[in-house]
């Protein structure tokens, strides 16, 4: 009986490779939006100014005169009220001083209507070019101008003797001297 | 028209040159201007600064072509023209055609003149047109204040020229030189003069606004604030500031603009609204927020403008979208919030006791 003679017995045996991951590098990126800040340096005010003098609407309104004692007595008037004037008042007060009410509240401009006292009489007198008989009747002219006039003076009935009186020196002027008005 | 056209809100757009100091550049108030013009004290009018022209001029693009419009500004000349010579003092340009529709000159004996051509500031014209006028209008070495009305046609072009309020030149006829009938660009200066020649004081209406901001305004200076104090409300000052100023105010009343000292947000809604000292004159005619500003990084950052007069507010009203260098902006108010009404027919305290301040949009 032979010997079988092995001179070489090998296993094969089939596996699958198993490779192994190498890594040399991991790095996160990630995408964000930037948020920027807004940054200011100056803020500045320009104002463009008229040189030319301005002069704001203004109303203009007529005052009552009024008397203290309705000053006193209105209900709607206080003296420690101010604000647009309506009334002015002069009795009791001196002589060329009047007072507002209620008292302004801001400036404004008074128009005041007067009769200008006349230039103080010197007593030299004025020379008239009429005889000195007929001096009494330019008494009743000016008299009859007075008295005919609006103001407190304002005397129709009297304005009218005056006249008379005046028309009278006039036509006696005519009949005598042989004159005119 | 309400609202923007253009450089124009309302129909006005102004600078009194006074938060400018140094050569002037660019950044956002002038175009790029030609030669050096500096802003500093000795050239003002009254007080603020004023600039100073050396045969160089600066430069106003309108983003908008008009027809009619009015420049007004004040204009010194240290010295008049040489006998000969012709001092620019402004051009009106336009840009689409690439040339100029009108100069206005000074001769040497101080009589001014429209001419037709020439000019972009340096150019000396040679085709007058309208009459000049009278010698002496204007003296070397004194402020006038200039008031310009322009209609660009050929038919019914017009031109009204007032020193001071007075009319001292009034032309009606062909005014158009280029193909367009219209200006895009105004040149305040120019070479000419035998010295410098001073500026100051410049507002420039386009014809669009409401009355008063639709004619002469008449002589007039701007008053340039910095703030004074933070809102008389609490609540409406909410940027962080940087030292050492200590007060997000204080940042913003630098004159110059001070880029280490600056406030900074990036919160909508933030706000600032700071008041300002008083006014002294008779009447404002409007006001006008200038301001510098940039965002710090990429991305979109916008502002507005809101103005607060007895607690209600103008806001805007378009928003500013910043770029990323500093550049000045403005937002005009002719309108006060509180009345409705222009701030010309109010009055002096109201203007003056407006905030003013930024708010983050977006």
């Amino acid at each position: 009986m032979a010997n079988a003679d092995v001179f070489q017995s090998v296993r094969e045996g089939f596996t699958l490779a198993s490779p192994n991951a190498r890594v040399t590098q991991s790095v996160r990126e990630s995408f964000t939006l930037t948020s920027p800040n807004a940054r200011v340096t100056q803020s500045v005010r320009e104002a463009f100014i008229s040189l030319n003098t301005f002069l704001p609407t203004t109303t203009t309104s007529v005052l009552t005169n009024v008397d203290t004692w309705e000053l006193d007595n209105s209900p709607a008037s206080n003296p420690l009220d101010t604000g647009t004037p309506i009334a002015w008042n002069e009795n009791l007060l001196d002589q060329q001083r009047f007072s507002l009410a209620p008292t302004p509240a801001n400036n404004g401009t008074i128009g005041f209507l007067y009769i200008q006292l006349a230039t103080t009489l010197t007593g030299l007198g004025v020379n008239f070019a009429v005889p000195d008989d007929w001096t009494p009747y330019i008494m009743w002219g000016a008299l009859a101008e007075l008295l005919g006039s609006d103001g407190s003076a304002y005397d129709p009935v009297r304005a009218n003797y005056c006249v008379q009186r005046y028309n009278e020196g006039v036509e006696l002027a005519r009949l005598v001297l042989g004159g005119s008005q | 028209m309400a609202g923007w056209n253009g450089i124009f809100f309302n129909g006005v757009w102004s600078c009194g040159f006074d938060f400018l100091v140094g050569t002037v550049t660019s950044g956002g108030v002038v175009d790029a201007p030609f030669g050096t013009v500096v802003a500093g004290p000795s050239f003002a009018r009254f007080s603020g600064n004023g600039v100073n022209f050396s045969a160089s001029y600066l430069q106003r693009s309108f983003f908008v072509n008009l027809p009619s419009c009015i420049v007004g500004f004040a204009y010194n000349a240290v010295q008049l023209p040489i006998a000969g010579n012709l001092g620019i003092i402004g051009t009106w340009y336009d840009v689409t055609a690439n040339g100029v529709q009108l100069t206005l000159v000074c001769n040497s004996l101080g009589a001014l003149q429209f001419y037709t051509n020439g000019g972009i500031g340096i150019s000396i014209p040679s085709i007058p047109i309208g009459s000049a006028s009278p010698a002496g209008t204007i003296i070397a070495g004194a402020y006038n204040f200039y008031e310009v009305l322009t209609t660009i046609d050929p038919l019914v072009g017009a031109i009204q020229l007032r020193i001071n309020g007075n009319t001292v030149i009034n032309f009606s006829g062909n005014t158009k030189t280029t193909t367009n009938s219209y200006v895009n660009q105004f040149r305040l200066g120019g070479a000419g003069f035998n010295g410098a020649t001073h500026a100051d004081d410049m507002y420039i209406l386009d014809m669009t606004g409401s009355s008063p901001y639709n004619t002469f305004l008449g002589n007039g200076r701007i008053q340039t604030d910095g703030p004074n104090a933070d809102s008389a409300s609490g609540g409406l000052n909410t940027w962080t500031f940087t030292s050492p100023q200590g007060t997000d105010w204080g940042n913003c009343a630098n004159i110059p603009a001070n880029a280490a000292q600056f406030n900074s947000s990036s919160t909508v809604n933030a706000r600032m609204s700071f008041r300002f000292p008083s006014i002294i004159g008779n009447r404002v005619l409007f006001l006008n927020n200038w301001y510098q500003a940039q965002e710090d990084a990429a991305g979109t950052r916008t502002l507005t403008t809101i103005y607060r007069s007895n607690n209600v507010d103008q806001v805007g009203p378009t928003p500013v979208s910043l770029p990323g260098t500093p550049t000045y902006f403005n937002q005009p108010s002719t309108i006060d919030p509180n009345t409705g009404q222009s701030w010309a027919s109010g009055t002096v305290v109201a203007a003056g006791s407006c905030e003013i301040g930024l708010e983050v949009v977006s």
